[in-house]
């Protein structure tokens, strides 16, 4: 995070990657409808970014947050050299949409897993969210430039 | 239009002028209690335009990583905290208008 980035900034950045990845996975299956043995791909990612997105705001404020004796003891790497024990938590900007291919339930017998109805509301779906997600975004980019603008702009 | 000057000064209070009787009624009402109120009201203006603005936060994130928040909602939100931080700069720059037109006037 930095001056012109808040985390919910970034939260959209990620929303958006996932979602683009998701619209070229729903685009695939519906280019796939009639290819015998093709398995339906979807994308996930909503989950990875919420608790990266939890894990970072309570990270910050627990920075701010005078540290307690009844927290209980919790490991962390407080300089570079340490080796991270695992990462305990990933920062928003770590989250990469995990692309999945499911079985669906099959109607016929090639083996492909497609319902083009299905697939046609995932994508208005998609396409919804996105659209906002992106207007949201340059509106919050808006917002920030008038300030600098003071007003004016 | 310019009123007239008040002419129902009486000479006994102009020549109180400077005598130490004025200086026992305190500041109570002058420039010290005006800034403090003034003070306290841009305070919770600022309060307020923050708690828009981190709502609308909230429900963008939510709404971005998948929660059943409505769309309308959020946008909504939004747009409130944008007019109300739009609204606070507008006051800024009207306040620093009122301050270059004192700085300006002539003495």
């Amino acid at each position: 995070m930095d001056l012109i980035t808040s985390l919910t900034s970034q939260v959209m950045n990620k929303a958006l990657d996932g979602l683009s990845q998701r619209h070229k996975a729903i685009a695939s299956n519906l280019a796939n409808v009639d290819t015998p043995g093709y398995r339906r791909r979807d994308v996930s990612f909503e989950g990875a970014l919420e608790k990266a997105m939890q894990a970072t705001e309570s990270q910050t404020s627990s920075k701010n947050r005078p540290a307690s004796n009844d927290e209980p003891l919790a490991m962390r790497a407080t300089r570079p050299e340490h080796i991270a024990l695992g990462q305990l938590w990933q920062t928003v900007d770590q989250v990469q949409p995990e692309a999945i291919e499911s079985e669906g339930v099959q109607f016929r017998n090639d083996g492909n897993a497609v319902d083009v109805e299905t697939e046609m509301v995932q994508l208005a779906k998609n396409t919804e969210r996105y659209t906002a997600i992106a207007n949201l975004q340059s509106r919050s980019m808006k917002g920030l430039k008038s300030v600098i603008n003071g007003g004016g702009g | 239009m310019v009123d007239g000057i008040d002419t129902s000064i009486s000479l006994g209070q102009l020549q109180g002028l400077g005598r130490p009787q004025l200086k026992a009624k305190p500041l109570e009402e002058g420039p010290g209690k005006v800034m403090d109120s003034f003070g306290q009201l841009l305070k919770n203006h600022l309060e307020q335009v923050n708690k828009l603005d981190e709502e609308a936060d909230t429900l963008i994130q939510d709404y971005a990583v998948g929660k059943p928040v409505e769309l309308h909602n959020v946008i909504i939100a939004h747009e409130k905290a944008d007019m109300a931080m739009e609204l606070t700069m507008q006051l800024r720059n009207k306040g620093i208008a009122a301050y270059q037109e004192i700085w300006r006037m002539n003495l």
